[in-house]
C-alpha cells in the first residue's frame, strides 16, 4: 500500500435516531434526526458541510428505488456534492471510509456521513428482499433466506473449533445487557444463557435470541480536516486507519469458519494506523454482531483473538465493559438493534463517544485511546474496518 | 465478441423465472399524517413554514432541507394554485394506449413554495394558456375520503 495522504482527518460530531421497528417517521426524517444531533455537538453548521456521504443498504428494504437520492434532503445534502456508499451490511463503516477519502484527498474540508435503514417497510418480512441477493438459478430455487448462511457458517465455526452453543449464547447475554444502557435501544434486555438456548431454533444452530432484529434508524457523523477539527473541537477523534476487502460471492468457494476478508481489511487498517500489536493497541472494539457467533468470528478475523479462542476470552470477561478489551459496549446489533447500514455507523458513533469519555453508563473502564469499528455484509463477504484514536 | 449468443426465446436457454417476493407498507411520517388528516377531515392542504428562511413547504415536512432545523409552523392552505407546467399523456406505464389522453400538471399551491403533481381536467384548453392557468382541486365527498392522494380526484380550471 503506497500511502500518500494529504490531510489528517477527524470525527468531530456523532448522532443517531432511536432504533425501533415500525417507526412512524420516514427514512428521510430518521436521517434528519441523526444529522441534527451530529451537527449539534460538532461545532459546525450545515453551511460548513461541504459534501455528504450516504450509506443505505438494499433499496428493497425501504421499498424506494434510488434510495440514496430519495434520502438526500433528510441527510442535509440539499445542493451539495452527494454520493451513496453501498456494500450491503458493511455500508455503515464503508461510509466513514468514503467520507475520509473526501477530506483526506484534499477535495473537501468537511464531510457529513449519514447512514439510514427503514427495514419495517418491507412486507411480509425483509427476508423476502434478502432472498433475492442469492444467485437466482443456483440458490434461490431452494427458497433460501438469510438465516441459512448464518446457520451454515455458525455450524462450521462451531464444528472446526469444537465450540459449545453455551459459549456463543454468552454473546447475546453480554450484548443485550449492554444494550440496556443505550438510550436508543430497541432490544436491550437481561437474558440468561438458558433463555437463549431455550429460545426457538430458527435454523440449526441459530436460536432466536442469537439474531438481531428488523430495525428502523439512522446515524450520522461529521468529519473535518485537521485544521478545522482542531479549531471547532476540544477533542477531535482522528481517523487513523481504514480498510476494506471483499471475498468471493460464491460461498461454496471459501471455508466459512474464518473470515479472511475481515483479516485483510483489518491488516490494511492496522498498517495505515501503524499498529503492530492490535491486542495491546486497540482498547475498545465494536465488531459487527448481527448474529451472536459473528462477534466472535469477527474478533478472530480482526486478530484480536486467536482462531477459535474468542469464546474462551469471552467467558473470562475480557470483552466485558470492565474487561481488558471491551467489545460491543454499545450493546451492538443484538443489544441495540440492526438497522443494516445505520448499524455500522452506530458502531462508529459508539467508538467516538467511548474515546471522548462521553458514553455515560456505557463508558468502558480502561480509559481507551484507540478503538476499532467493523462492519460486515454485502453477499456475506465484505469486511470494513476503521480505527479511531484521540492520540 | 463478448456476447455468446442472443436468446430470442428465454425458454430455449436454461432459465429460471423468479420475482422479488415483497411488498411494502409505507408510513407517511408525522408531517404526512398532518397533511392527509387535514385533507380527509377538512378538505384543505397543510403546509409548513421555516422560521429561519421563510420557505413554506408543501407537502409539509418536519425539517427544513436548507437550514436542517425543525419546522413546526404548520399552516392550512386552500387546495388552489397555478399550473407551473403540464403534459398530456397517451400511454400508461406498461405502454398501452389510454382510452383518452390525460392531462398531468405540476401545480404550485398558493402561499407556498411547493406544489403537487396531479391530473387536470380541462374541457376546453389551449396549449398556450394552460401554463400559468389558475386551478383548484376537486375532492371526493367528505364521507368517501380516506386520507390519501386519491382523495383529490383532479384539478380543474378556476373560472
Ligand atoms: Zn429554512
Amino acid at each position: 500500500m503506497g500511502l500518500n495522504i494529504k490531510h489528517k482527518v477527524a470525527v468531530v460530531g456523532a448522532g443517531m435516531s432511536n432504533v425501533m421497528r415500525r417507526a412512524e417517521e420516514t427514512g428521510r426524517e430518521l436521517s434528519f434526526y441523526a444529522v441534527k444531533e451530529a451537527l449539534k455537538n460538532s461545532g459546525l453548521t450545515i453551511e460548513d458541510v461541504e459534501c455528504v456521504v450516504m450509506a443505505t443498504a438494499p433499496d428493497a428494504f425501504d421499498g424506494v428505488h434510488m434510495k440514496g437520492e430519495y434520502l438526500a434532503d433528510g441527510a442535509g445534502a440539499f445542493r451539495k456534492p452527494y454520493m451513496r456508499s453501498y456494500v450491503g451490511g458493511g455500508s455503515g463503516v464503508f461510509a466513514i471510509i468514503h467520507g475520509w477519502y473526501m477530506v483526506a484527498s484534499g477535495m473537501f474540508k468537511t464531510c457529513l456521513v449519514v447512514a439510514e435503514e427503514k427495514m419495517s417497510s418491507a412486507q411480509p418480512h425483509p427476508q423476502a428482499a434478502f432472498n433475492s441477493i442469492y444467485d437466482h438459478t443456483l440458490e434461490r430455487p431452494l427458497g433460501v433466506n438469510l438465516l441459512w448462511i448464518f446457520a451454515l457458517e455458525m455450524n462450521r465455526y462451531m464444528s472446526v473449533h469444537k465450540i459449545p452453543l453455551e459459549d456463543i449464547a454468552l454473546v447475546s447475554v453480554k450484548n443485550k445487557r449492554n444494550g440496556l444502557d443505550h438510550p436508543c435501544t430497541q432490544v436491550g434486555a437481561e437474558v440468561t444463557v438458558k433463555e437463549v438456548l431455550e429460545s426457538e431454533i430458527m435454523a440449526w444452530p441459530v436460536h432466536r435470541l442469537m439474531v438481531s432484529p428488523t430495525s428502523d434508524a439512522a446515524a450520522a457523523i461529521v468529519i473535518a480536516r485537521d485544521d478545522i477539527a482542531r479549531r471547532v473541537s476540544e477533542q477531535p477523534v482522528w481517523i487513523k486507519g481504514v480498510g476494506w476487502n471483499l471475498d468471493t460471492a460464491f460461498w461454496t468457494n471459501r471455508d466459512l469458519y474464518y473470515p479472511d476478508y475481515v483479516e485483510k481489511a483489518a491488516r490494511m487498517a492496522y498498517e495505515m494506523a501503524g499498529i503492530t500489536n492490535p491486542r495491546k493497541e486497540i482498547h475498545v472494539v465494536e465488531p459487527y454482531d448481527p448474529f451472536a457467533y459473528k462477534e466472535l468470528h469477527h474478533l478472530e478475523g480482526l486478530l484480536l483473538a486467536d482462531r477459535g479462542k474468542a469464546p474462551e476470552l469471552l467467558k473470562k470477561g475480557v470483552f466485558d465493559r470492565d474487561g481488558e478489551l471491551p467489545s460491543c459496549p454499545s450493546g451492538g446489533l443484538l443489544g441495540v438493534g440492526n438497522p443494516i447500514a445505520a448499524a455500522g455507523l452506530m458502531k462508529v458513533c459508539e467508538i467516538f463517544w467511548q474515546l471522548r469519555g462521553e458514553a455515560g453508563k456505557r463508558q468502558v473502564k480502561n480509559n481507551p485511546k484507540t478503538g476499532l469499528a467493523q462492519a460486515w455484509g454485502d453477499l456475506m463477504q465484505v469486511g470494513t474496518v476503521v480505527i479511531l484514536s484521540v492520540n | 465478441m463478448s456476447i455468446w449468443r442472443k436468446v430470442h426465446v428465454n425458454k430455449k436457454a436454461h432459465a429460471w423465472e423468479g420475482d422479488i417476493p415483497i411488498y411494502f407498507s409505507y408510513t407517511v411520517g408525522p408531517a404526512g399524517e398532518k397533511f392527509f388528516t387535514a385533507l380527509k377531515e377538512k378538505g384543505v392542504f397543510v403546509a409548513v413554514r421555516c422560521r429561519q428562511c421563510g420557505k413554506v413547504y408543501l407537502p409539509p415536512r418536519i425539517y427544513c432541507e436548507v437550514c436542517m432545523e425543525d419546522v413546526e409552523e404548520f399552516v392550512e392552505v386552500q387546495p388552489e394554485g397555478r399550473v407551473v407546467t403540464w403534459t398530456e399523456v397517451t400511454r400508461d406505464s406498461r405502454g398501452s394506449l389510454l382510452e383518452k389522453p390525460e392531462l398531468i400538471g405540476f401545480i404550485n399551491i398558493y402561499n407556498t413554495d411547493g406544489g403537487i403533481i396531479h391530473k387536470i381536467v380541462a374541457k376546453d384548453f389551449s396549449k398556450e394558456s394552460l401554463t400559468g392557468a389558475e386551478v383548484k382541486a376537486v375532492l371526493k365527498p367528505p364521507a368517501e375520503r380516506s386520507g390519501e392522494l386519491g382523495d383529490i380526484l383532479y384539478f380543474e380550471l378556476k373560472v
